[in-house]
């Protein structure tokens, strides 16, 4: 009879401990849940923004307002598409916001920008502004053609895309 | 007894469940990555590469693809006046070009390979072979993930033959 008391008690700490144990686990999943979804969601934006320097690339190669298709850019084209005032607010209305693109055709020692004055002795052209400090951002150099109007030749390229957000 | 031995089975079945949809939902995020850059960017650089000009006006000679037919149909022509062969001319430019974007875009491991439907000779009677680059990239297992390019081939009928190059550009990353 004198034992009754006690194995109530440890059954009530039984349960209590079972509640502890239950509720400490259902917290310990959320939290889970939570960061895991935290990540996921910078993984998506991570490759969204890579998809976006990839598409952008792709877009730019074969527009014919630089190139003259398949990844082979004209140089009269991204002159005049440079120097010519078609500034970065023409260019967000196809290609969207916050990028940054420049063209360094590696058939001069040095970097020379493009205008009018420099063109044709010149190899490095650049769409909208560079950010120096963006909360984020994605960046690829892809290989790429520029053709010389001038000398009919072919010249190895660096395309430089950047994706900022 | 039995109480507390149905509640150590229930702890160790809420247990498994939490530990299966923490495995489930990490190999999911396993399987979301992938990789659309690298094949563009081997398809590019192998293409990009093979129709640069050398600078040189010999028809052999003008483009780099034209420097590869020629190092394996006639490897000891000399191109222009710079008393170069095509076969080290093709070399020295691949391996050259290949180096630039190795070390611009992603520190990469290459591998420019050529096979051809015809064999050709030095005068040293050894096989011509254009392999440029890392020559283990072309097992099967190298390590690391690799992008292979399409094959680029080109084909030249000369007198009553014809002679195709098929090139490829292997890249891994480091």
């Amino acid at each position: 009879m004198a034992c009754e008391p006690r194995k109530g008690q440890s059954e009530i700490m039984e349960y209590i401990l079972m509640i502890v144990f239950i509720v400490a686990a259902i917290i310990g999943f959320m939290l889970f849940l939570t960061w895991w979804n935290i990540t996921q969601i910078q993984a998506q934006g991570f490759k969204d923004r890579e998809d976006r320097v990839v598409a952008l690339a792709q877009n730019m190669m074969n527009d014919y307002m630089f190139a003259n298709g398949d990844s082979v850019f004209d140089d009269a084209k991204l002159t005049s598409v440079a120097a010519a005032g078609i500034g970065c607010d023409e260019l967000s209305l196809i290609y969207g916001v916050d990028w940054y693109v420049n063209i360094t055709a590696l058939d001069m020692p040095m970097e020379r920008k493009c205008d009018w004055n420099g063109y044709p002795n010149c190899n490095y052209w650049s769409f909208c502004t560079y950010q120096e400090h963006p909360e984020s951002r994605s960046a690829y150099n892809f290989p790429v053609n520029v053709y010389r109007k001038a000398t009919n030749r072919m010249s190895l390229a660096v395309m430089h895309v950047e994706v900022y957000t | 007894m039995r109480r507390a031995q149905s509640s150590m089975i229930l702890i160790i079945v809420v247990i498994m469940m939490f530990v299966g949809i923490v495995v489930f939902l990490l190999s999911l995020a396993g399987t979301v990555g992938r990789d659309e850059f690298t094949p563009l960017y081997v398809d590019n650089l192998l293409l990009s590469v093979m129709r640069t000009d050398t600078g040189y006006t010999d028809s052999r000679c003008k483009l780099v693809s034209d420097l590869v037919f020629c190092a394996y149909y006639t490897p000891e022509w000399v191109c222009g006046e710079g008393a170069v062969t095509c076969y080290d001319l093709a070399n020295s430019t691949i391996t050259s070009y290949m180096k630039t974007f190795a070390n611009k875009t992603l520190n990469l491991r290459y591998l420019f390979t050529v096979t051809t439907t015809f064999v050709t000779r030095n005068n040293e009677g050894e096989q011509i072979s254009l392999d440029i680059g890392e020559p283990d990239l072309k097992k099967p297992r190298t390590g690391s993930m690799k992008a292979v390019s399409y094959p680029l081939v080109i084909s030249k009928v000369i007198g009553s033959n014809q002679y195709t190059l098929k090139m490829q550009l292997i890249v891994a990353k480091r």
